[in-house]
């Protein structure tokens, strides 16, 4: 199956891999690949490091989507790629702004939006580097996925934990409105003498307390009386989401360098997918040397650490085959495509043109 | 910008070392080789990670004479840090068992970041050296921010007298490193320094010591082929990328990046300096890695010079 295919049949593509293996650089190829078929793309990255900019050769991208197109048309026939007949947009969502809209869609009203965001504990977890990541990349899918401007969306994942966390997003912030949740959040709200707070929840609360100090469970406490006004709509929305990742719309693309040691992680991020009914497309092995030719066993340092990549590459290869193999009861056949390590750096759109074109 | 002027061997000699830097930059592999070569001397050494998905999680393990390895879990470590601070007694497992404070750990953002890195603080009181495989530069930065947060967030308790001994650890040189990793690319390096400036906003008086890892050797003799010219590129693009450390006047301590297969004729022990085989790393690597480390640990410091 190769990458058009792929991209015609997904509204969304997914790219998860863990750090430093190229995923950002990926995500905006795949995006202009779309773009080049017709498409109106859009690609996210959830990145505290500003890396998409960087690597469409820009200095700095929004919280809103911003629109490239031009930019994408004038490189497209430089790099040799042909008419790219799209559409090309790319953002970078804050912590800040998402959460805020967050809030804001949800919320019942506007006295209710303004008491969750004056919330000292909503204030800390709007900030860059708060750990509110995933969450936040739920939010933008969500919106994107909303947006009519657009029908291809290219997500990266939040590089800084697996793409598990990612997933398991929607489901723990839906376990919030459980029953018993949601009777610790009101227990203050119902008085120490009602009988529904019970001896039992009274003792941990006073634990808690203890830990934490008084000043912080009035603050939670608020936080989450504010948040359970917005069960219905934030219920539908965490529903929704889990019916998105799941559905047909939407794939999951892995992003390894040839390492025979990361091969792990591949076998757990498709077994994971699997268990929750999503849809692995296959995997973007970066990085690789196989292109350099054979190389002879020599006294050259130089010469040997290339022939002992080549080596883990072949076995790394063979590995994602023998997994791929064995998911084969579907009936397509899952992406394996290779892209090369050059001796320089990638920058700027033509470069990323060039990537979109290898990525076969 | 002042320039990280610690060799390894000093960072090393501090009790608790994070290893930091961008994703893929070989943090797990350095760390680990680390603390490898510590054990090797005779210090009690644990290297840690944090939830590790491939890894089994929450229990310390003896992988060697003196190397052990926490691969660290959340709600374990919360467990733990119970038992040592509230004296719940009986009623400490149906606390912490609670749906409630189970959920509060498990889905509030940062809880879960306090939590692990507090354990990695408590480790420092059982062990010569702990050595932390930390997470790719921008959610190493939210750990610590974490600890920032509640710290502020929690007007009295115990946790808020806890975090500031943590916080107080992270900042004081004589017991706490903070060891930058990077490629000799130009992605890792510069995001590199704004990790470091992140870093100097928390810890104003630890300043971080700085590593490139994975040097491509200058090796001038190939003959002509596709892999030589791969070669002479690679080496010239490295030496203009640290160019990037170099006008900072960052100083760095090197490793080679190294052939890590078997050739015919190598004799195994050349291979790996005795390293555990743990999933997710690689034995040979790591091998060659302690060894590296080793030969820098026993250099007489006064004796060498700064790149």
């Amino acid at each position: 199956m190769n990458t058009d295919r792929i991209l015609a049949q997904r509204k969304i593509i997914v790219a998860s891999g863990s750090g430093g293996v190229g995923k950002t650089s990926i995500s905006a190829a795949l995006a202009l690949r779309a773009a080049r078929s017709g498409r109106r793309a859009v690609v996210v990255t959830i990145d505290p490091a500003k890396r998409l900019a960087n690597a469409l050769g820009l200095k700095s991208l929004g919280s809103a989507p911003c629109d490239l197109t031009d930019l994408a048309r004038k490189s497209c026939s430089l790099a040799g790629a042909g008419e790219c007949k799209g559409e090309f947009w790319a953002l970078m969502p804050d912590t800040h702004h998402s959460l805020e809209e967050l809030v804001d869609t949800l919320a019942t009203s506007r006295t209710l939006a303004l008491r969750v965001k004056d919330n000292p504990i909503f204030r800390l977890l709007s900030q860059e580097f708060s750990g509110a990541n995933e969450y936040m990349a739920i939010q933008r899918l969500a919106a994107l996925e909303n947006d009519a401007r657009f029908d291809c969306i290219i997500l990266d994942t939040p590089p800084n934990r697996n793409v598990l966390a990612f997933l398991a997003a929607p489901r723990i912030l839906s376990q919030f409105f459980d029953e018993k949740i949601v009777r610790f959040v009101l227990s203050p709200a119902l008085g120490p003498a009602n009988r529904l707070v019970t001896a039992g929840m009274k003792k941990v609360l006073g634990a808690l307390e203890k830990l934490t100090g008084s000043g912080f469970m009035t603050q939670l406490f608020d936080f989450g009386a504010a948040l359970l006004e917005t069960r219905t709509g934030f219920t539908r929305k965490m529903d929704e989401m889990l019916e998105l990742l799941a559905s047909e719309k939407l794939g999951f693309l892995l992003v390894m360098t040839p390492q025979p040691e990361k091969v792990d992680e591949l076998r757990f991020l498709v077994d994971h997918l699997r268990r929750n009914r999503f849809h692995f497309d296959g995997v973007v092995l970066n990085r690789t040397l196989g292109y350099l030719g054979e190389i002879r066993p020599s006294d050259s340092p130089g010469l040997e650490i290339l022939r002992c990549e080549q080596e883990h590459e072949r076995e790394v290869e063979n590995q994602i085959h023998g997994i791929q193999r064995s998911l084969r009861d579907e009936e397509r056949e899952a992406l394996f495509a290779k892209l090369p390590e050059l001796a320089r750096d990638v920058h700027g759109m033509e470069d990323l043109w060039r990537l979109a074109l290898a990525l076969d | 910008m002042v320039s990280g002027l610690m060799p390894l061997k000093q960072t090393l000699e501090r009790r608790l070392v994070f290893v930091h830097g961008k994703g893929g930059v070989g943090k797990t592999a350095i760390s680990l080789a680390c603390a490898n070569a510590l054990a090797h001397r005779g210090l009690r050494t644990i290297w840690v990670t944090f939830e590790e998905p491939t890894r089994e999680q929450g229990h310390e393990m003896n992988l060697s004479l003196n190397l052990y390895h926490l691969n660290c879990e959340t709600h374990r470590a919360f467990e733990q840090y119970v038992d040592t601070h509230l004296p719940l007694g009986a009623f400490a497992r149906i606390f912490t068992g609670n749906g409630f404070i189970r959920y509060l750990v498990k889905a509030a953002p940062g809880f879960r970041e306090l939590i692990l890195v507090g354990k990695a603080w408590d480790l420092t009181h059982h062990y010569d050296h702990v050595i932390v495989d930390m997470p790719s530069t921008g959610y190493a930065i939210a750990m610590f921010q974490a600890v920032r947060n509640f710290h502020k967030l929690f007007s009295g308790g115990r946790v808020r007298q806890n975090t500031e001994k943590v916080l107080h650890t992270f900042e004081d040189p004589l017991t706490c490193a903070h060891l930058i990793v990077a490629l000799p690319e130009e992605t890792p390096l510069r995001e590199s320094v704004d990790l470091a400036h992140a870093l100097r906003e928390l810890f104003p008086g630890n300043p971080p010591s700085y590593l490139v890892n994975r040097v491509f050797p200058d090796s001038l003799r190939e003959p002509a082929s596709l892999a030589a010219s791969f070669i002479h590129s690679r080496v010239a693009l490295e030496a203009q990328n640290l160019k990037i450390w170099d006008e900072l006047s960052i100083s760095y301590e090197r490793m080679e990046r190294v052939p890590d297969c078997t050739r015919p004729g190598d004799s195994p022990d050349l291979k790996s300096d005795s390293a555990p085989a743990l999933k997710g790393t690689n034995p040979a690597v790591v091998g060659l890695l302690t060894r590296a480390v080793s030969k820098l640990l026993d250099e007489d410091t006064k004796q060498r010079g700064t790149h």
